[in-house]
């Protein structure tokens, strides 16, 4: 099931939320999301469900075992054993074959088999949340919760158990202690907004980029001006996309009475590639800066090693993004980036501000090339012809229009949770009206969010 | 616990009802307005494109009121233009003309099941085959709007509720911004009048009237309109993802029926100017696609023991390409040939 899809607009949500505000216990609230959880993410295959539930328990009753722990090592051992699960968890169902394969490819005799496993949607984001949860409750930044619906609840949220925000479990667990409360003045009004402009940017910018973009992809060879317009175009869509359905899951955080933090802020704005992972997928760059590069020991053992730590913690990232070396390689892209900027930031904070920025852009959307490229030799070609002056081509009207709408947005509308949305009751049409044109693009139509494949 | 707060409430309430108000005005509007005539509820304002498939199936209600039709012609536009009265004289049938714009195979079978499901036994069926008609591709909208040949096509399952059922689908369907422009068209359209372009005549056939008009009073440009429409014939061609499978069982479908029925059917291919034909030549890819087309329609002759009658080359039945409407659409002269040579081949 998607946001931008009848079932779930005209049906799923209507219910759940009619249900939700109608039940009137803390513990039936709990009951409801989580089931609500369990039926949005068996709607694509229900035998994933039985995958989550078994993550959820196990970091549940790990996190009861750490709480219940005489000593910090036996706790540290439930927490590495948890952890070591989930992860082992991942690593077969999303790495598996691509190790295998890449094994196989160094060394042709060793006899690794291919699996025939589907990859469960979202696993990478709910494993995240349960991991965090475990290490949080062991480190004593939570306390381990007794109550398993509380628990199922956070990790089952439909809005987010796909395609993020990863959410920790500190985050909400004031919201979620107080889930029985009553609406919340404006929270109503400011959810069903940053919703609609979540889907309008979903359905009106993204999908229009698509079309621009995934026709090019198609073709076997690229002009000058088609790989920009194809890596330009990408940058804008993916970003349209993701943040859009980061706003989503935030509208209908609210709509449940639950804040979401936000996951982006304005990264086409950025000033460095430092200060673009402060703002793209915000929630993914803070859980790998928790859980991944302070634990390796961050800045504070010298330059050489904040070096390696930037560079491991990035491709790792990458490779979280997906099993293939178009994702491995973007990481280490970012991470070489990361450690250019930091040793050149007394450099490049000389230069005026729009150079700096412009001069992030492109080196993020150059990155996306390898994002986006289904393998390495796509992603050579198309580097190529981004570089290659001997066939300019031509910019197509439609194109260029598109992009210009992109861009503007970007450079001028402000962040979603960051707009202060007007929530008088006059303004309730308004936003209907706005829902209204988002369904015009959606009917009829399918079309699924990119971050969904992660 | 406390009551909630009536703030949120009326806000998300009036969110909703003002969304439902939204959808009620555009659906009063789609109803009232009915730019494409899917709704049968009003013609008082313009229509903004013809919708011949509703035309078609009012028009042979009131046809069959009359006497029985006894003989059906089936196909595209390229049929549309044939007249059922030069069938009538020779053969002493009487002929309606079910042809529909950009016809398809799923029309051919719905407009013979639509005739058979009024209790009308035609007794030779004469369907013009083009190539897009069994081509791959999205099924005709207007052919889902209309409920009767819809139903013909597929029997709904919902029973007594099945017409609601559709309307309600098809007013969702509508839901999109270009259901805005068309009902904003058909309003300007009702300030300022235009001519009818297209007039049927009550057996079905169709009288390009605009046309025709631009014609008599030396206005029409058969050069350019030739151009423009080969260049879109080929280019579909070249783009063509082949034969449906779906749509030439649907064929054989519809002749299965109609032999079952104890009707002749008559297949024809219908023609293409000269000067397309010598373009199909130079476009391998656009030839293949037609000579897959072709191949499937000669099959049929010795598959079914139908009449397959190739008009595809002008010269088969006397034609006259230089006063051709365009690339494919011949004159009314040259389908009143191709009418006349159609019933020679044995009707």
């Amino acid at each position: 099931m998607v946001f931008n899809s009848d079932v779930f607009l005209l049906a799923f949500l209507p219910l759940v939320y009619l249900l939700f505000w109608t039940a009137r216990t803390k513990q039936l609230r709990y009951v409801l999301l989580t089931t609500a959880g369990y039926l949005f993410y068996g709607w694509w295959d229900w035998r994933f469900c039985l995958l989550l539930l078994f993550s959820s328990l196990l970091s549940f009753a790990a996190g009861l075992a750490i709480a219940a722990s005489p000593s910090k090592r036996e706790a540290r051992y439930w927490m590495i054993g948890a952890v070591s699960v989930d992860l082992g968890l991942l690593v077969f169902f999303k790495y598996f074959n691509f190790f295998a394969g890449s094994l196989r490819a160094a060394w042709p005799n060793v006899p690794l088999p291919v699996l025939e496993v589907a990859l469960p949607v979202g696993i990478s984001f709910y494993t995240f949340h349960t991991i965090s949860y475990v290490v949080d409750v062991y480190a004593g930044r939570v306390r381990a919760t007794r109550n398993l619906w509380e628990y199922l609840t956070y990790v089952n949220l439909f809005f987010q158990l796909v395609a993020g925000p990863i959410v920790r479990f500190r985050q909400i667990e004031d919201d979620l202690d107080h889930i029985d409360g009553p609406p919340h003045p404006d929270w109503t009004a400011r959810g069903i907004a940053v919703f609609v402009v979540g889907l309008l940017k979903k359905v009106l910018i993204a999908d229009h980029l698509a079309t621009i973009v995934d026709p090019i992809l198609k073709q076997p060879h690229w002009s000058f001006l088609e790989a920009w317009t194809a890596a330009l175009g990408y940058a804008g869509q993916l970003y349209f996309d993701f943040s859009g359905y980061s706003d989503m899951a935030l509208g209908l955080g609210l709509l449940f009475g639950l804040r979401i933090p936000q996951n982006f802020d304005s990264p086409y704005r950025a000033a460095g590639i430092q200060d673009f992972w402060h703002r793209w997928h915000i929630s993914l760059s803070t859980w790998l800066r928790d859980y991944l590069y302070i634990p390796l020991g961050g800045s504070q053992r010298g330059t050489y090693r904040t070096q390696f730590n930037l560079l491991l913690t990035m491709l790792l990232g990458g490779l979280w993004h997906g099993a293939n070396w178009t994702f491995v390689i973007w990481g280490a892209y970012h991470g070489l980036l990361l450690i250019i900027d930091r040793t050149g930031s007394g450099v490049f904070l000389k230069w005026p501000r729009a150079v700096y920025q412009l001069q992030t852009f492109l080196l993020v959307a150059i990155g996306w090339v390898l994002f986006r490229s289904d393998n390495l030799p796509m992603a050579g070609r198309w580097l190529q012809a981004m570089f290659q002056l001997d066939t300019i081509g031509t910019l197509a009207p439609r194109a260029a229009a598109w992009m210009a709408v992109a861009a503007a947005w970007v450079l001028l509308v402000p962040e979603t949770w960051a707009i202060k949305f007007p929530t008088r009751l006059r303004w309730a049409p308004v936003y209907a009206a706005g829902m209204m044109l988002a369904y015009y693009y959606i009917n009829g139509t399918e079309s699924v969010f990119l971050y969904f494949q992660f | 616990m406390k009551l909630p707060a009536l703030h949120p409430r009326f806000f998300g309430l009036t969110f909703l009802l003002s969304l439902a108000a939204l959808t009620a005005l555009q659906c009063l509007l789609l109803t009232v307005v009915n730019p494409r005539r899917y709704f049968g509820s009003s013609d008082a304002f313009p229509q903004v494109f013809t919708n011949s498939r509703r035309v078609k199936t009012e028009a042979f209600l009131r046809f069959q009121q009359e006497a029985p039709v006894t003989g059906l012609i089936l196909g595209s536009s390229r049929s549309m233009l044939l007249a059922p009265a030069e069938f009538d004289r020779r053969t002493g049938l009487r002929f309606f003309n079910g042809g529909v714009f950009a016809g398809t195979a799923e029309d051919f079978l719905s407009v013979y099941r639509f005739a058979r499901a009024q209790g009308q036994h035609p007794q030779v069926v004469v369907l013009g085959l083009d190539p897009a008609a069994i081509f791959e591709g999205s099924p005709s909208e207007e052919l889902a709007a209309n409920f009767a040949l819809a139903s013909a096509l597929e029997p709904p399952a919902a029973g007594p509720l099945a017409w609601w059922w559709h309307q309600l689908k098809l007013y969702k369907k509508m839901l999109r911004l270009q259901s805005l422009v068309e009902i904003a068209t058909s309003l300007h359209l009702w300030r300022n009048p235009p001519e009818e372009r297209n007039h049927f005549y009550a057996d079905g056939q169709l009288h390009e009237q605009t046309t025709e008009k631009a014609i008599q009073t030396g206005r029409y440009d058969f050069r350019r309109e030739n151009e423009r429409s080969r260049q879109r014939m080929l280019e579909s061609l070249r783009n063509s993802k082949g034969l449906s499978a779906r749509r030439t069982r649907m064929v054989e479908q519809l002749i299965q029926e109609a032999q079952a029925d104890h009707a002749r059917v008559i297949v024809w291919m219908p023609p293409l100017h000269p000067a397309l034909r010598q373009s199909l030549t130079a476009l391998p890819e656009a030839r293949a696609a037609d000579e897959h087309a072709r191949d499937f329609t000669l099959s049929l002759r010795q598959r079914y023991a139908v009449q397959v009658i190739d008009l595809t080359d002008p010269g088969a039945f006397g034609g006259n390409p230089d006063r051709w409407y365009d690339a494919i659409h011949p004159s009314p002269q040259d389908a009143d040939k191709i009418a006349r040579q159609l019933a020679a081949y044995g009707i």
